[in-house]
């Protein structure tokens, strides 16, 4: 299980620079149901938001919104996974 | 029966993975709000690294996007073609861009005639690749194959990006290796503008994508085609307008506007001063 954590961890810091946003996105919402507090996601998300925004840009009025964003999505994930899987 | 949104506490104590501890979820709002607070702090201390980590990744994308689609132009006819086609399309928008360039080049011309005495100071600046289009993140963000070290100095933050005099964006910051660019249809980015043969003045506001809004009187005449030129830096096309939607109930219109050229699909484009 930790090696799949640890693979998945990598293969979405290689789709964070080599594919569109929206479906890397997308990866982390379904690791943040396949892995049980995936937070490192959240790094994902940071170094993505680190790489690709600028100083004072902002979308939706938020500063660094894919952190921001990935962080209640695995906090949300945590008991809707639960019930998922049990 | 008992009427609650909370859960039952037998069903919450017999399965703990029902409940987020309370730790974790204020760890997370400080998180949050340290982002919020403290985030351009976090950006000056670590987007320098994290670009410089992410530069083999940046290039590798670039590589494999341009070989995949030589690789499947070759492969058959019918793909050779299509990518024909494609090429034609593109170059169709290129020839379009160039075209608005040029009548404003001339506009400009005309107006510098009347105004003799007048002179220019246009540097050529330094020709730049993108290796990172907008297409890969929402922030209308590019990512330049120059950095401090190539353009020998000549980088800073604040200089003009531009393709066929076509303003695009600025620098926004300069690494030793590359250079991150940002559009001026960046999400909320405000460009102050004069609009149509009449040069309203307007703000047009970034809306990500290319497109931008802008909302003016509904007696103010604006038609689709009609350029956005930039006075503050030298008259420039930044955006032409696409569609206004003009409501007779409202006293106010939107006006829809969209950078003359393709950004998913720069290649090349000019860093210089004003």
């Amino acid at each position: 299980m930790i090696f799949n954590r640890l693979l998945f961890t990598l293969l979405l810091l290689g789709l964070a620079f080599l594919a569109p946003w929206w479906l890397w996105f997308l990866a982390i919402v379904v690791g943040a149901f396949l892995f049980n507090n995936f937070y490192e996601a959240v790094v994902i998300a940071l170094i993505y938001d680190l790489a690709w925004g600028t100083e004072g840009l902002a979308v939706f009025g938020l500063p660094f919104v894919f952190s921001i964003g990935t962080t209640v999505i695995v906090l949300l994930a945590t008991p809707l996974r639960y019930r998922l899987w049990h | 029966m008992r009427k609650s949104f909370h859960l039952d506490k037998s069903l919450s104590e017999r399965h703990p993975g029902w409940r987020v501890p309370w730790w974790r979820v204020w760890l997370s709002v400080v998180a949050i709000l340290l982002l919020v607070a403290f985030g351009s702090l976090l950006r000056r201390g670590l987007e320098s690294p994290v670009t410089w980590l992410a530069r083999p990744l940046l290039y590798a994308n670039y590589q494999l996007t341009n070989g995949s689609a030589t690789f499947w132009d070759y492969l058959s006819k019918q793909e050779t073609l299509v990518a024909e086609n494609r090429l034609f399309r593109e170059e169709t928008v290129s020839l379009k861009a160039k075209l608005l360039a040029a009548e404003q080049v001339i506009a400009e011309y005309r107006d510098l005639r009347e105004t003799l005495g007048r002179t220019t100071n246009q540097s050529a600046g330094v020709v730049a690749k993108v290796i990172a289009s907008p297409s890969q993140s929402p922030y209308d963000v590019i990512i330049l194959d120059l950095g401090q070290a190539d353009a020998a100095g000549q980088l800073v933050s604040g200089q003009l990006i531009s393709l066929d005099d076509i303003l695009l964006g600025t620098v926004a910051t300069v690494f030793p290796n590359l250079t991150k660019g940002e559009l001026f249809s960046s999400p909320r980015r405000e460009l102050a503008v004069t609009l149509g043969p009449e040069a309203i003045p307007a703000t047009i506001t970034g809306a990500g994508g290319g497109n931008f809004r802008a909302s003016l009187p509904r007696t103010v005449t604006i038609t689709a085609g009609d350029l956005a030129v930039v006075p503050a830096l030298g008259g420039r096309v930044v955006a032409q307008v696409g569609a206004v939607d003009n409501n007779p109930e409202e006293p106010f219109q939107t006006i829809y506007l969209k950078v003359p050229v393709n950004i998913y699909t720069l290649d090349w484009v000019r860093i210089h001063d004003f």
